[in-house]
């Protein structure tokens, strides 16, 4: 048994023998052919990652045995089937017969297509193109590049050229990726029935559709980047080509994404017939939106020397320039380095305990004071059933304090026997993180000076925040005015 | 020096610019410092439990920023669970006399001066006394000073790396006493924080440049301490630098539009002086926004692109802003402005530009003007609004003040052109006083090993005199002795003179010669091209015999007079050629019907004649040339008069070598 329980081989590859030989190599030289590479790669990636695939291809070449049971039941034992189509393929009646028993198993999502060299129509019959038609829905790599201009195709021989091993597994690289997602899927599946839970704990970041000058490099670097660090990279499927179930898709993986990443490349990108924007600019527009709502973060990435082609690419730049809350015009790396920010799981409030709606207050004192703040304390708490923190008491390290503070209604300051340097700093400290960065604006800030009475605290003089004078023992009046603007305030958003 | 501490009523006021520019945040400040609360808490914590904390960074990372406006505060603010109470806070810099600031830092108000001047004397002698005593000196201090219950001392070391540089005169100066005083300053640091010391309430907090990491080895004992304490500040993340830029902006009551953010984000980038650059750029683009004369495109009171761009973005903005102050100068104050920045800079070991504290005086006595002149000088770069310049504005220059450059990054980030002389800003200055300084040290070399100057190098070394124009006072920053300086300039002349009388005899010979080989070579072809005309008219209406030959003439003509008529008779027949050909010419120009061909062959044959003319004056001028003056190959830039002269008669050739200045 492999890696998915319940099958006898994780990956059945199925391919031409003649697509695994060179003339160059010997016949029993299985190592360093076409298809060997890949199997070895596949093998390779998902050690890396922790586990121990097991991988059935068919080695010895027997034209005598023919296709038989025993060949079959290896298919349907198999959790994912993986093709290698090249001409080779199509010329092989054991090929076709393999993939014709892979169709009617009917799992077309654990079927995957490589194309090892692209196939000549003309040279097809019928019943063969059929089976092949079916392929094209399914998930690929392509390891060819065909100028039709030139009517001439390079395809990558990593078995023959050491330099195209690079690209060869880079190309495989998504692949890999995709394969050990769907075993895992499928391993899930079978111990716990209930795959959904699995995927909660993984984030999901929309890695946006881009053009093609960055799609190959920088989109796959990010890609597999987001992939390694257990994120869920979305689209998971290439986007349909149809404008009415465009939008559509797009949408729906918006909505399972926390984060969405836009590569702006230096052309406009595919205009679909029946929409007026393209691709990459209506996955901005849509996921711009979602951020509106507040649903999901957004990131646009520019290259460092970008010359955008054409007016309609101009002028989404600008637009861009002017809408987008993080535009990076920078390397990749450092668009990397905002991502790992961006995914850090959001530090605790501290507030977790308080009732939705109740005033959140921090109340600051001196230790010294720790007597006429009592009956401030019990006010608010008790009378105003506030939720009231004492971060000098309650915070357990400096960025407690940020952290009770941003997410606060309101602060009160008790400004007792703490000497004039103590009150100064803290007051600073406060002011520095009531005012920016805040999950909402806060509602009232207030010093409320008590006894000893001194001349600068008679002096103390200011709208934000409100100067409660009060230097003789606590009446329930002196909080009227913090209270009421804290009523105003909290009606007024209502 | 001393810590600010915060008014009572100045924590409630807005600030007019919330930006500082390039002088780092002082402590009173602590609610404009963004962005570092993470990096605050991380040291926090390794100072609580080591009560030691060596804050190590780059040029330009903001340590000293990140311990007076971070570090301080929150432990003042009691804000942090692990560090309550009061504090009181000494802060030095080593300089050139370590123990003597410590002492001094000790005795202010602050910490345990006294406020009357008539005890301050007898407090600095005891403590000074103590501290001597032994390396628990600082401890004893502390002790005789009666901190309150829950009070303490933080000791802030800044620029900790001067002690290093301290050193390493007191070695070159054979200064024994200098080397045990930095050894004893260490020892005394770092014993008052040991753990059985800790009654003491003792804190020591250093900030170091990260080059300077190695050297700690020099103590016993300081790189222990520092791998338990030590703290590398990080860059900040782009969310923080956000903050950075968005918190002040929003405490100063202004508004900043997102595009600019992230237009700035990107700006800085990778940026060295990522920081003060930063804050330099914000700085003037709120003046620019506030100002009343700016032109907002969009929405007024809200800081834009328009105002940054005013600016001249973060590449110029430092750059624009001190050519502003430049170019309030008057002439000859520019000279001495550019004597003064290549005095208060020089390149580190590391080729690294830095900054170099010089003291007004030897300020003064290095730029050759008078005092009241250095004064106006330092005060337009020193302006609140501009401060490039130490010490600040309000402080008055003695002698004896110590004038610096406010940060590094400012001999990074002015730049001019490499041409013309007079465009050329701070960062060429350095370049071009780090050769002049080369120059000057191999010109020692040569005259201490008595090396003859010849060629190139005597041409070099004249061309740095006659540029540089080296005095003792200059001389003395790289030698310290002035006799060194005046015999080498003294060798100088002696080898010049040496040199030329050697040459003027074969110079002038030489230059006789070609005068000759010159003339005889432009006589020569000037009259070949002259027979050669005479011979062609010649030849085209004398084949046939003139009349009166043969010779019954000649016996009547003599050959002289046959020849005369022969001559005028080619001349005559000349010149009837060119008017026959004239008005050849003229008759097909005549009978040209379309007025623009007409006009065309008219502009044309001008042309050519024109062209012609300037042939020939060419030909002309390039052998009188040839002759008197071979300097066809002499640089781009002349250099300087007797050089000049001296090359053009040796006709010297320069090998191609540039001059880069």
């Amino acid at each position: 048994m492999g890696f998915v329980p319940g099958y006898e081989n994780d990956i059945f590859i199925s391919y031409a023998h003649n697509d695994n030989s060179t003339h160059a190599s010997k016949p029993d030289d299985d190592k360093r052919n076409w298809v060997s590479l890949l199997e070895d790669y596949i093998r390779i990636r998902a050690r890396g990652r922790g586990h121990e695939l097991k991988i059935y291809r068919d080695v010895q070449l027997n034209p005598f045995t023919g296709v038989n049971q025993q060949l079959a039941d290896r298919i349907s034992q198999s959790a994912i089937f993986i093709c290698v189509v090249s001409p080779n393929y199509t010329k092989s009646k054991w090929c076709l017969w393999e993939l014709e028993q892979a169709f009617k198993l009917n799992r077309p999502d654990s079927m995957l297509r490589i194309g090892k060299y692209p196939l000549d129509d003309a040279e097809l019959q019928l019943t063969q193109k059929e089976l092949l038609k079916k392929t094209d829905h399914l998930l690929e790599a392509r390891f060819y590049t065909r100028d039709e201009s030139k009517k001439t195709v390079d395809d990558l021989q990593p078995e023959l050229f050491p330099e195209h091993l690079t690209e060869f597994y880079k190309r495989l690289n998504p692949i890999v990726d995709k394969i050990i997602e769907r075993l895992k899927e499928l391993r899930a599946h079978h111990e716990n029935a209930q795959p959904a839970e699995v995927k909660e704990n993984q984030v999901a970041v929309y890695l946006a559709e881009t053009s093609k000058d960055l799609a190959d490099n920088e989109r796959e670097q990010i890609r597999s980047e987001l992939a390694q660090s257990g994120c869920r990279v979305l689209p998971d499927q290439p986007l349909p080509r149809d404008a009415s179930q465009l939008r559509i898709a797009i949408n729906k993986h918006l909505e399972q994404a926390k984060l969405s990443i836009h590569l702006i490349g230096e052309s406009y990108g595919d205009v679909l017939d029946g929409e007026d924007l393209s691709i990459p600019h209506l996955q901005f527009d849509l996921a711009a939106k979602m951020r509106e709502q507040k649903k999901l973060a957004q990131v646009v990435w520019l290259p460092d020397e970008l010359s955008p082609k054409g007016k309609y690419q101009q002028d989404f730049l600008a637009k861009l320039k002017d809408a987008a809350p993080d535009f990076l015009q920078s390397k990749l790396k450092d668009l990397k380095a905002v991502i790992r920010e961006k995914l850090k799981p959001a530090l605790p409030t501290g507030w977790e305990d308080a009732k939705e709606h109740q005033v959140k207050v921090c109340l600051y004192y001196h230790e010294l004071d720790k007597e006429p703040v009592k009956p401030i304390y019990s006010h608010l708490l008790i009378q105003r059933s506030f939720k009231v923190k004492l971060p000098l008491k309650d915070a357990q390290s400096f960025s407690g304090h940020q952290q009770l503070l941003q997410s606060s209604d309101a602060v009160l300051l008790h400004y007792g026997s703490g000497d004039d340097e103590w009150f100064g700093n803290l007051w600073q400290q406060i002011q520095r993180h009531t005012s920016t960065g805040l999950a909402k604006p806060i509602l009232v800030r207030a010093i409320y000076a008590g006894k000893p009475m001194t001349e600068e605290k008679e002096l103390l003089d200011s709208k934000d925040p409100i100067i409660i004078k009060n230097f003789d023992d606590f009446r329930e009046e002196t909080l009227a005015q913090f209270i009421e603007r804290i009523e105003l305030a909290k009606g007024g958003k209502r | 020096m001393t810590i600010q501490t915060v008014g009572l009523l100045d924590a409630l006021k807005t600030p007019s610019n919330p930006f500082p520019g390039l002088r780092p945040f002082e402590s009173n400040e602590s609610h404009l410092f963004f962005g570092r609360d993470e990096q605050i808490e991380k040291m926090l914590s390794r100072f609580a439990r080591t009560r030691f904390l060596v804050v190590v960074g780059t040029s330009g990372s903001g340590k000293s920023s990140l311990v007076r406006a971070g570090l301080i505060p929150a432990l003042r603010s009691g804000m942090t669970p692990a560090a309550k109470g009061k504090w009181r806070i000494a802060v030095m810099r080593p300089s050139n006399d370590p123990i003597g600031n410590l002492i001094s830092a000790l005795n202010t108000a602050e910490v345990f001066g006294s406020t009357e001047p008539e005890n301050a004397a007898v407090q600095q002698a005891i403590t000074e006394s103590t501290l001597r005593l032994g390396s628990r000196g600082l401890i004893e201090v502390a002790r005789q000073n009666l901190l309150a219950d829950g009070e303490n001392l933080l000791v802030l070391v800044d620029q900790f790396e001067e002690l290093f540089r301290f050193i390493r005169e007191a070695r070159k100066a054979g200064n024994a006493k200098a080397e045990n005083d930095a050894a004893d300053f260490v020892k005394l640091l770092l014993e008052s924080v040991k753990a059985e010391a800790h009654e003491a309430n003792i804190h020591v907090v250093i900030t170091m440049r990260s080059d300077f990491l190695g050297d700690c080895s020099q103590f016993w004992e300081l790189p222990e301490t520092i791998n338990e304490s030590q703290y590398l500040v990080p860059r900040l993340t782009r969310d923080q630098l956000r903050e950075v830029i968005e918190g002040p902006v929003a405490l100063g009551g202004g508004q900043i539009a997102p595009r600019l953010v992230n237009q700035l984000l990107n700006d800085i980038a990778d940026n060295q002086d990522q920081l003060p650059i930063l804050q330099h750029a914000l700085m003037r683009t709120w003046n620019e926004c506030k100002d009343s004369q700016h032109d907002h495109q969009g929405l007024p009171e809200v800081i834009d692109l328009c105002c940054y761009e005013k600016i001249g973005e973060m590449a110029d903005a430092l750059s624009k802003h001190a050519d502003e102050a430049y170019g309030e100068l008057a002439i000859n104050q520019r000279e001495i402005a550019q004597k003064m920045f290549k005095a208060l800079t020089g390149i580190g070991e590391d080729n690294r530009a830095i900054r170099r504290p010089v003291v007004f005086s030897e300020l003064c006595e290095v730029t050759q003007a008078n005092p009241e002149q250095v004064k106006v000088v330092i005060n337009a770069f020193r302006r609140p609004d501009r401060s490039f310049l130490m010490p600040p504005a309000e402080v008055t220059l003695h002698d004896d003040t110590p004038i610096d450059i406010l940060h590094e990054s400012l001999i990074r980030n002015w730049k001019g052109k490499s041409k013309p002389e007079k465009d050329k800003r701070l960062r060429e200055w350095v370049i071009d006083e780090s050769i002049s300084a080369q120059r000057y040290r191999l010109l020692v070399d040569f005259f201490r090993w008595n090396i003859p100057l010849e060629d190139e190098s005597l041409e070099e070394m004249l061309e740095w005199q006659e540029r540089n124009a080296p005095h003792p006072a200059w001389a003395r920053r790289y030698d310290n002795d002035e006799k060194v300086f005046r015999q080498s300039l003294d060798y100088l002349a002696r080898q010049s003179q040496d040199y030329f009388a050697q040459s003027e005899a074969q110079d002038n010979q030489q230059y006789r010669h070609k005068l000759i080989v010159g003339s005889i070579r432009g006589i020569f072809i000037n009259s070949v091209v002259l027979g050669f005309v005479f011979f062609l008219v010649f030849f085209l209406h004398s084949f046939e015999p003139p009349p009166g030959w043969p010779p019954s003439s000649l016996q009547n003509q003599s050959f002289i007079e046959w020849a005369v008529t022969q001559v005028n008779a080619t001349i005559y027949w000349a010149s009837y050629d060119a008017m026959m050909f004239g008005s050849w010419i003229f008759d097909w120009w005549q009978s040209i019907k379309n007025p623009i061909i007409k006009l065309g062959t008219l502009f044309v044959s001008m042309l050519l004649a024109m062209n012609f003319l300037w042939l020939l004056k060419q030909k002309i001028l390039r052998n009188k040339l040839t002759v008197n003056c071979p300097t066809d190959n002499l640089p781009a830039r002349p250099i300087g008069g007797t050089v000049n002269r001296y090359l053009c008669r040796q006709g010297h050739q320069f090998k191609g070598k540039r001059h880069n200045y």
